[in-house]
C-alpha cells in the first residue's frame, strides 16, 4: 500500500507550522429546566475540529491556536438541543458564561457518527440511526448489551433465545438480509470490528452463546445503529443486516471520578409446564374397558431441574484527566447462577481508556479491555444431541423417582432418554472464553477545517468447550461415555483511515470525507472427541475411540470511500457517497464491488406555533453480505476422507464456486421527523423498501455434471416495513419529569428462490429443524411447511381440535356428549376411515394434503413502550413493556409430552382421565391404506403444535432513588444510588409453553419460534447500590 | 518533534503492514486441496486413486444395492419413511424425488465425474507419466470406477450418460450403449493391466485384485450389452479360484452392515431371499439370512434378518464379484448362443456347489437340474440362481428384465418398476434428460 506512507508524509509536513499563541476559552453548561450542571457535554469550536467536553460540574476549558476571527461555539449533549454561540478569538482568555441547553425529544441535534464515517449532527442525515446512551442501558443491569437492546429501537428484534445466564441472543434489524448466513449486524466497539459468532463446540441441545457476551454493559457509553443498506453502504460487504456500533466509557478532564457499584439479583422460572398427575399409565380403553391399568406414581422431573438462583455483580471505575490527559479503568467481577441446577456464569473483565493530546493538532488515544468468561453448562434443548435435562424430563415417562439409589449412588434410568438429575450432577459441561479488545487511534487535525483519523483495532480470543459425560449414565446414547475438548481461537485486526475536509461559502457548507479499511479475520477450530471411555478419567486421553477434527479459516478485506455532504442554509442536507470494496471471499472474477449511495435531508426552516421541528429525509444505498460464503466456497477442492489404509481425496457434493459475490442489498428509506411543543413531542416514521439481490443458495445442479448442489447468488429476499418513534415529554417541571417512548415496527420479509433457474414451480429449501422448516418461494422466511390440518371450503378445520387446557373456547368442550360427559367411546370410523360420533362429526382433526405452510414464526410487528418518571431529582420510576405479535410457535415440547409412550404432560392426563377423547394424540388403530401413516392422531398431525407466540412483557421495571448526600457523605461517599430492578416479571400471552421468545436452535438464522425443551427466560430481582467518591 | 515522527512513523508502518495483509486475497485453503493440485500432480492422484475407492466403496455401493432391491422384493421396507414405502409401492406411485432413487442416480454420478478427472489427469501429468505402471494402475482404477457407474446406472435407468458434464449438458445414450460403454472402458482397463507391476502401483489395500475384478466385470456388461461369446471369454480369463473384495475398515465402514447389520435396519430380508419357487434346502437362504417370524410393517412381508457378508462387523469385506456369478454368465451366454448343453452345466456348477467349495461361503448344495430343457424354463432357472447366489448385489432388477423372471406389478414376487424415472434434479437442469420410462 502506497497510501499510508504518503500519509505519514503528509502528516510530517503538516507538523512544521506549529501554532505560537493561545486562546483560552471557558464556560459552563446548565440543564435549563433544573439548572443543575451537565457533565460530559460536548464543546466544539467551528470547524477547527478542537473541542472538549465538560467536567462534572458543568464547566469547560478549551485551549485553541491563536486564530482571530470570530467562530461558532457548539455546545452539544444527547438528549438535549444544541446551543451554537458565536465567539470571537482575541489571543487572550474569552469567557463564554452559561450555556443552557433544553431538552428535546427527538434528539436531532445530537450528533452520531454511524453510517456517515465523521461526526454528523441527525438533522444532516437522510436516514434514520437509533442512539441508546449508558442511562437506558443499564437500569435493569442486564448481562450483555445485547440482551440490554431488547425493545429500545424501533425496528430491532433482539430475541433471548435461551434462559441459561449467558444464553444466547439474536438481534434482527428489519428482518434478516440473508438466509444460508448469519442475521445478526455488524458490531464496532470503539472503532474495532468484534466477533459475535455463536459456535457451538460442545452439543448443549442447540442453544449457544454468542460472544457479545464478553464485553460488560458497564463500561458502554452509547451505543448507535444502522439498520440497512440505506444507511450503510460506507460499511460494504458486510452491512447487509445493519450495523451496531458501540462507545465504550472515557474519562474527563476533571478529579478522578470514582464509581463503585455492586448488585445483588435472584431468578426464577416464571412458570414450569404442567405435567401428568394421573395414576394410571394409560386410558382406559374403551373397546376393552375392563383391561387392567397400571397404577403408576408420576413425578415432576421440573422440581429437580430447576432451582431459585442467585448472582451477584461488582463494578468499579476511575476516570479523570488533567494536562491533555484522560483516562477511563474499570474492573467487573459477575456470577449469575442460572435457573437449570448446575448451571452458571462467571465473567471477570477489565478495561483501559487512555487518551492524550500530542499537540494541539494531534491526539492519541487507545484502549484495551481483557475479558475472562467462563459458564458451566448444563445441555437442555432437544434439537441436536438429546442427552439433556429438560430432554429427559419431556421424554419421561415421569413414572420413576429420579432420585438416585441411596446405597449405590446410582441414578436410574427413566425411559427413553437421560436421568435430569445424572445429567445435572454427572455431566460436567463448560465454556471458557479468554479475550482481548483492543485499539490504538491518532487524530490529526493539520488545518482549520482539514482532520485525519487512523485507526488499528484488535479482536482475539480462544474459546474452549469442555464435554463430559462418564462412563455408564443413563443417557440413551453415550453409554460408552464422551469426552470432548474443542477450542476455538479468533483475531481480527482492521486498520483505516479516515480524512475529513469541510469547506463553506455562502451559506453552502460542504463536508468531504475519505478513507480507507482494511480486515483481516483468521482462526481455527480444533476438538477432540473421546468415546468408550476408561473409568475415571476425565480428558479426552480416556477415549478408546478419539476422533480428531481441525478446519482453519482466514478472509481479508479491503475497502476505501469517499463521502460530499453539502448543507444549503442548513436547512437541506445532501449526500452521495461510494464505497469500493474486495473480499478475499469472493470469487477473483467479482472481488470488486461498489456500493452507492445518495440521502437527503430537509428541515422546514421558518416554523411557528406548535410545530417546532419538522424534517424530510429519504436515503437509497447499497451494502453486501458476506455472512454466507465460506472463507473457502470460492474454491474447488477436495477433502480427506479416511479409507482402510489411510485417508485418500474425495469431491465434496457441493461444489465451489468460483464466480461467488456478495449477496447486494438494495434499500431506499424515507421518513417524516416532527417536533412540537419546542420538542416536548417528537415523532418519527421511516418506511423501507429493502432487496437483497444475488442472495445465496445451495442450489441443486444436474448430478450428471458429478456434483450435487452449488453455493450460488440466485435469489432475492426482500423486506418491506415501517417503524415509528415517539417520544414525549408530558410533565417537565423542576421537580418531576415524565418521559415516555414508544416504538412500533412492521416487517415483512418474503423469499424468492428463483424458481425460474431450475424450472421447479415448486421449489423449497429446507432449513432445519427437522425437516419441518423450509423455504419457499414467494413466501415469508423460513415458515413450517409440514402436515396441515384438513379444512373445508370456508378455511375451517375439520373435525375437533381438542384443547384441554383452554376448556372455555368452544369448540374444546364438544368433546363431551349432549349430557355434559366426556366422549370416551371411539365412535365408527366411516368410509375415509375417519373417526366419527354419532352425529357423524368427526371426532378428531383430519390430516389434510401437505405438506403446506403451517406457521410463520415471524412477527407482523413489535412494539415497545417506555415510562421513565423522576420526582425531585432523586427519586426514579421506569417501566418498559415489549411486545410482539403474530409470530408463530412451533411446541414440539408440547407435542412430545402429549404422546402416551413419553405422556409426560397434562394433555395425556387429559387422556387418561377421559377427558379427551381416545388416542386422540396418536390413534394406533388406524392405518392409512397406503401403509403411510400408523400414527395417525394429531402427534403428527404438525399443525396441531402450532401456537401463537404474541407476548407482551414486563421486560424492565426499576425504581432508584439518589440518598441524599447528607446522609453517605459521612461513609465517605459523594453519591449513593439504590436500584430495585425487575426483568422480564411477568409476561402476558396465549403461549401454552415455557417462553414464547426463546428457540432452540440458538442463534440460528432460519429455524426460529422453535420450542424443544430450551431453558426460558427467568424472571429477574435485583438491587443494585452505585457508589460514587 | 522526534517524539511525534517516531509516533506518525510507526503507526504509518502499523497501517501499511495492516493494510498490506488486507489487500492479500489469494489465501488458500488449508482445509482441502485444490482440483488444481490433485489431478495434476502424482501424489495428488494417487490420493484421489485411493478416494475413489472410498467414494464407490462406501458412499455409492449401498445405494447400488438396496434401491433395485426394494424394487425386486429382495428385501421389505420395514419403516414408515415416505420414500422407502413409496420405492416398496413402485408404480407410479415412484415420484421423481424420490431420494433411495435420487442417491442412486446421484452417487454413481459423483463416481463417474470423479473416475473421468482422475483417468484424465493420469494421462496428462508429466509425473505420472514418468512412471508408467503408476500411470498405467491409474488409468485402470479410474476406468474400472467408470465402467461400474455406467454398468450400475444402466442396471436402473432406461438412458445413461457415459459421461458427465460440468455445464449441466450430458447426452444420454442408450440401455445396451452405456453396457457397451462400460464392457468397452474395461476392455481398455484390461489392456492397462497388462504388465504386473500396474496393479501393484496402486494403493489399493489387500484383498482386491483389479485385474480379475475388471475381467469379472467385462464378462457382466458384455452379456447385458448382449455380446454373448465376449462375455464367456471375459469369464474364462479370470483365474480359476481368484478372488477379490471391497474393503473396510472402522473408519470406512461397510455401508451395508450399516444399513441392514447395525441398529435397527429400515429394511428387512424376505424369506427365501424373495424369490418363489426356491428350494427350501437352498444353501443360499441360511448364508444370506436369519430366519425369523417377523412381518415387514406396515408392508406386511415375512422377513427375516440379514446375515452374509455385512454381518462380520463394520469392516467385513464385501465381495466384489462371486465366483458363482462367472458360471451363471457362461450359462446364460452359451444358451444365448444355443447351447442349452452347456448351459445346463453351468448351472449345476453352481446348483451343487457347497459352501466348502466356493471361497466365499456360498453353496447351494442342491442337486442337479432336473427340470425341463426348454429356453423359457432355462431362463427362468438362471434368473432363480442369478437371484439366489447374488443376492444383494443390486443386480436382480436388471436380471429380471432380461430373463423376464419376475413381472412388473405389485404381488410379493413381482418388481414394481423396470426402470426408475429420473429425478427431478436433473431434469430442471439438464435439457438433455430422457423423457421417463412409463414403469
Amino acid at each position: 500500500m502506497r497510501l499510508p506512507r504518503l500519509l505519514a508524509l503528509a502528516l510530517a509536513v503538516g507538523l512544521g507550522p506549529m501554532a505560537v499563541a493561545q486562546t483560552t476559552l471557558t464556560g459552563r453548561v446548565l440543564d435549563e429546566r433544573l439548572g443543575e450542571p451537565l457533565p460530559g457535554a460536548t464543546v466544539l469550536l467551528g470547524e477547527t475540529g478542537l473541542g472538549t467536553s465538560t467536567g462534572l460540574d458543568g464547566t469547560f476549558r478549551l485551549v485553541t491556536p491563536a486564530e482571530s476571527g470570530t467562530f461558532s461555539l457548539k455546545v452539544s449533549y444527547l438528549g438535549f438541543r444544541s446551543v451554537e454561540r458565536d465567539v470571537t478569538l482575541t489571543g487572550a482568555s474569552v469567557a463564554v458564561g452559561d450555556v443552557r441547553l433544553a431538552e428535546d425529544a427527538l434528539r436531532t441535534d445530537e450528533v452520531v457518527v454511524t453510517g456517515s464515517g465523521v461526526p454528523t449532527e441527525r438533522r444532516q442525515l437522510g436516514n434514520t440511526i437509533a442512539s441508546i446512551d449508558a442511562a437506558e442501558l443499564q437500569t435493569a443491569s442486564p448481562v450483555s448489551v445485547d440482551q440490554a437492546l431488547a425493545g429500545k429501537v424501533a425496528g430491532a428484534v433482539v430475541s433471548q433465545n435461551s434462559g441459561d445466564p449467558a444464553g444466547g441472543i439474536s438481534i434482527r434489524l428489519r428482518g434478516t438480509g440473508t438466509v444460508l448466513g448469519s442475521g445478526d449486524p455488524l458490531y464496532i466497539v470503539d472503532g474495532v470490528i468484534v466477533d459475535n459468532s455463536s459456535a457451538q463446540l460442545i452439543d448443549l441441545g442447540g442453544t449457544a452463546q454468542n460472544r457479545l457476551v464478553d464485553l460488560n454493559p458497564a463500561d458502554i457509553e452509547r451505543i448507535e445503529l444502522v439498520k440497512g443498506a440505506a444507511a450503510a453502504a460506507l460499511y460494504g460487504s458486510r452491512a447487509n443486516n445493519g450495523v451496531v456500533q458501540i462507545f465504550t466509557k472515557q474519562g474527563r478532564t476533571g478529579e478522578p471520578r470514582v464509581t463503585l457499584q455492586t448488585s445483588f439479583n435472584t431468578s426464577g422460572i416464571r412458570e414450569t409446564l404442567a405435567v401428568n398427575e394421573a395414576p394410571f399409565n394409560r386410558p382406559i380403553n374403551p373397546a376393552d374397558p375392563d383391561a387392567e391399568r397400571e397404577a403408576v406414581e408420576r413425578f415432576d422431573y421440573q422440581d429437580d431441574i430447576f432451582r431459585q438462583a442467585a448472582g451477584t455483580e461488582q463494578y468499579a471505575s476511575v476516570s479523570g484527566g488533567a494536562g491533555g490527559t484522560n483516562y477511563f479503568v474499570s474492573g467487573g467481577h459477575l456470577v449469575n447462577q442460572g435457573i437449570v441446577n448446575g448451571t452458571l456464569f462467571r465473567r471477570l473483565n477489565g478495561r483501559v481508556r487512555l487518551g492524550q493530546r500530542l499537540s494541539p493538532v494531534l491526539r492519541l488515544s487507545a484502549g484495551g479491555a481483557f475479558s475472562n468468561s467462563r459458564s458451566d453448562d448444563v445441555p437442555n434443548g432437544g434439537i441436536s444431541a438429546s442427552y439433556g435435562a429438560l430432554t429427559g424430563f419431556i421424554f419421561g415417562p415421569n413414572t420413576t423417582d429420579i432420585a438416585p439409589d441411596p446405597q449405590t449412588g446410582v441414578f436410574p434410568d427413566i425411559g427413553a432418554r437421560s436421568n435430569p438429575r445424572d445429567v445435572i450432577e454427572n455431566f460436567d459441561f463448560s465454556q471458557l472464553t479468554n479475550r482481548f479488545t483492543g485499539n490504538l487511534q491518532a487524530e490529526y487535525t493539520p488545518l482549520q477545517n482539514l482532520s485525519v483519523t487512523a485507526l488499528g483495532g484488535l479482536d482475539t480470543y480462544t474459546q474452549r468447550g469442555l464435554a463430559f459425560i462418564p462412563l455408564g449414565t443413563t443417557s440413551a446414547t453415550e453409554e460408552t461415555g464422551r469426552s470432548r475438548r474443542a477450542d476455538r481461537n479468533v483475531t481480527l485486526l482492521n486498520g483505516g483511515l479516515t480524512a475529513r475536509y469541510s469547506a463553506g461559502f455562502g451559506g453552502i457548507e460542504s463536508t468531504t470525507v475519505a478513507g480507507i479499511d482494511v480486515q483481516n479475520e483468521r482462526g481455527s477450530t480444533f476438538a477432540v472427541d473421546a468415546t468408550n471411555l476408561t473409568l475415571g478419567l476425565e480428558t479426552t486421553d480416556a477415549g478408546n475411540t478419539v476422533v480428531t477434527g481441525e478446519s482453519r479459516f482466514e478472509t481479508n478485506l479491503f475497502g476505501a470511500f469517499v463521502q460530499e455532504t453539502v448543507g444549503i442554509q442548513d436547512q437541506l442536507f445532501l449526500t452521495a457517497a461510494a464505497r469500493v470494496d474486495a473480499s478475499s471471499v469472493f470469487g477473483e472474477d467479482n472481488r470488486w464491488n461498489v456500493y452507492p449511495k445518495v440521502s437527503g435531508s430537509y428541515n422546514v426552516p421558518g416554523l411557528a406555533g406548535a410545530l417546532s421541528s419538522v424534517r424530510v429525509r429519504a436515503s437509497l444505498g447499497q451494502t453486501g453480505g458476506l455472512t454466507a460464503i465460506g472463507a473457502f466456497d470460492r474454491f474447488n477442492s477436495l477433502t480427506v476422507t479416511p479409507y482402510v489404509d489411510g485417508g485418500g481425496f474425495v469431491p465434496p457434493t457441493v461444489r465451489g464456486n468460483p464466480d461467488i459475490k456478495p449477496e447486494r442489498q438494495t434499500e431506499l428509506e424515507a421518513g417524516l421527523d416532527v417536533g412540537l411543543f419546542g420538542g416536548r413531542l417528537g415523532f418519527e416514521l421511516t418506511g423501507y423498501v429493502q432487496n437483497t439481490d444475488d442472495l445465496l443458495l445451495l442450489t441443486d445442479i444436474a448430478p450428471t455434471t458429478g456434483s450435487d448442489r452449488q453455493l450460488a447468488n440466485v435469489g432475492t429476499l426482500k423486506n418491506r416495513g415501517v417503524e415509528v418513534l415517539v417520544r414525549a415529554l408530558p410533565v417537565s417541571t423542576d421537580r418531576v419529569q415524565w418521559q415516555s417512548t414508544f416504538t412500533f415496527a412492521a416487517n415483512r420479509g418474503v423469499v424468492d428462490l428463483n424458481p425460474e433457474l431450475t424450472e421447479d414451480p415448486d421449489a423449497t429449501l429446507g432449513l432445519g429443524g427437522f425437516g419441518l422448516v423450509s423455504q419457499l418461494d414467494d413466501q415469508p422466511f423460513g415458515t413450517f411447511y409440514t402436515t396441515p390440518f384438513e379444512r373445508d371450503a370456508e378455511g375451517r378445520i375439520l373435525g375437533i381440535v381438542y384443547d384441554p387446557t383452554n376448556c372455555d373456547a368452544a369448540p374444546a368442550c364438544l368433546a363431551l356428549d349432549a349430557e355434559g360427559n366426556p366422549i370416551t367411546a371411539p365412535g365408527e370410523l366411516d368410509e375415509d376411515r375417519i373417526l366419527r360420533d354419532a352425529d357423524g362429526n368427526p371426532l378428531y382433526p383430519i390430516k389434510g394434503d401437505g405438506p403446506a405452510i403451517i406457521g410463520d414464526p415471524n412477527p407482523d410487528w413489535t412494539a415497545s413502550w417506555i415510562n421513565e418518571v423522576e420526582v425531585g431529582g432523586g427519586f426514579s420510576l421506569r417501566a418498559q413493556l415489549d411486545g410482539s405479535f403474530g409470530g408463530d410457535i412451533f411446541n414440539f415440547t408440547r407435542r412430545l409430552g402429549s404422546l402416551f409412550v413419553f405422556g409426560t404432560t397434562e394433555d395425556y392426563q387429559f387422556e387418561i382421565d377421559g377427558v379427551a377423547p381416545y388416542q386422540y394424540y396418536q390413534n394406533s388403530s388406524y392405518t392409512a391404506p397406503s401403509g403411510e401413516s400408523t400414527a395417525f392422531g394429531t402427534f403428527s398431525l404438525f399443525e396441531n403444535w402450532i401456537e401463537d407466540g404474541s407476548f407482551v412483557k414486563l421486560r424492565e421495571l426499576s425504581v432508584s432513588y439518589v440518598i441524599p448526600g447528607r446522609y453517605v457523605r459521612g461513609l465517605g461517599l459523594g453519591g449513593l444510588r439504590a436500584t430495585l430492578y425487575g426483568r422480564n416479571l411477568f409476561s402476558i400471552d396465549n403461549y401454552s409453553g415455557y417462553d414464547p421468545e426463546t428457540n432452540v436452535a440458538g442463534q440460528s438464522n432460519t429455524v426460529r419460534g422453535y420450542d424443544f425443551v430450551q431453558v426460558p427466560i427467568p424472571r429477574t430481582f435485583g438491587l443494585t447500590l452505585s457508589a460514587t467518591l | 518533534m522526534t517524539f511525534f515522527r517516531r509516533t506518525l512513523l510507526a503507526a504509518a508502518l502499523a497501517l501499511s503492514a495492516t493494510a498490506g495483509a488486507g489487500c492479500d486475497f489469494n489465501i488458500d485453503d488449508p482445509n482441502a486441496v485444490g482440483e488444481d493440485v490433485v489431478y495434476t500432480t502424482r501424489d495428488g492422484l494417487v490420493n484421489a486413486a485411493v478416494g475413489l475407492q472410498q467414494l464407490y466403496n462406501v458412499q455409492a455401493l449401498d445405494e447400488v444395492v438396496t434401491a433395485p432391491a426394494v424394487t425386486t422384493r429382495e428385501i421389505a421396507a420395514n419403516t414408515t419413511f415416505a420414500n422407502l414405502l413409496e420405492l416398496e409401492d413402485g408404480g407410479a406411485t415412484l415420484a421423481n424425488t424420490n431420494a433411495n432413487v435420487g442417491n442412486l442416480f446421484l452417487q454413481l454420478n459423483r463416481v463417474l465425474g470423479f473416475a473421468e478427472r482422475i483417468d484424465e489427469g493420469a494421462r496428462t501429468t508429466e509425473a505420472v507419466a514418468a512412471e508408467p505402471d503408476l500411470q498405467a494402475g491409474l488409468v485402470a482404477l479410474a476406468s474400472f470406477y467408470r465402467a461400474v457407474a455406467i454398468g450400475s446406472l444402466a442396471q436402473n435407468f432406461e438412458q445413461v450418460a457415459v459421461e458427465t458434464d460440468f455445464d449441466g449438458a450430458a447426452v444420454y445414450v442408450s440401455n445396451d450403449a452405456a453396457f457397451e460403454r462400460a464392457a468397452d472402458l474395461l476392455e481398455d482397463a484390461e489392456a492397462q493391466l497388462a504388465t504386473e507391476g500396474a496393479a501393484a502401483a496402486l494403493p489399493t489395500p489387500a484383498g482386491f485384485d483389479l485385474l480379475n475384478t475388471v475381467r469379472a466385470y467385462r464378462a457382466r456388461y458384455e452379456l447385458f450389452a448382449g455380446n454373448d461369446q465376449a462375455a464367456i471369454d471375459a469369464a474364462d480369463r479370470v483365474d480359476a479360484g481368484a478372488t477379490s473384495v471391497f474393503a473396510y475398515s472402522s473408519d470406512a465402514e461397510n455401508p451395508l452392515w450399516v444399513d441392514f447389520i447395525e441398529g435397527t435396519s429400515d429394511y428387512g430380508a424376505r424369506d427365501d431371499l424373495g424369490l418363489e419357487g426356491i428350494d427350501p434346502a437352498d444353501g443360499r437362504i441360511a448364508f444370506y439370512t436369519e430366519p425369523s417370524d417377523a412381518l415387514s410393517d406396515p408392508g406386511g412381508f415375512p422377513i427375516d434378518a440379514f446375515a452374509g457378508f455385512p454381518a462380520d462387523g463394520p469392516a467385513a469385506p464385501q465381495p466384489a464379484f462371486l465366483p458363482g456369478e462367472l458360471d451363471l454368465i457362461r450359462a446364460e451366454a452359451s444358451l444365448n448362443l444355443d447351447r442349452p448343453g452347456d448351459a445346463v452345466g453351468f448351472i449345476n456348477a453352481v446348483r451343487t456347489k457347497t459352501a466348502e467349495e466356493d471361497p466365499f461361503g456360498v453353496g447351494a448344495g442342491l442337486e442337479a437340474y432336473a427340470g425341463p430343457q426348454d429356453d423359457a424354463a432355462l431362463r427362468q432357472e438362471i434368473f432363480l440362481q442369478r437371484s439366489a447366489e447374488l443376492y444383494l448385489q443390486g443386480l436382480r432388477l436388471v436380471d429380471s428384465r432380461r430373463l423376464n423372471g419376475q413381472p412388473v406389478g405389485s404381488g410379493p414376487f413381482e418388481r414394481t418398476r423396470t426402470f426408475y424415472p429420473y429425478p427431478f434434479q436433473e431434469r430442471n437442469a439438464n435439457p438433455n434428460t430422457p423423457a421417463d420410462p412409463a414403469i
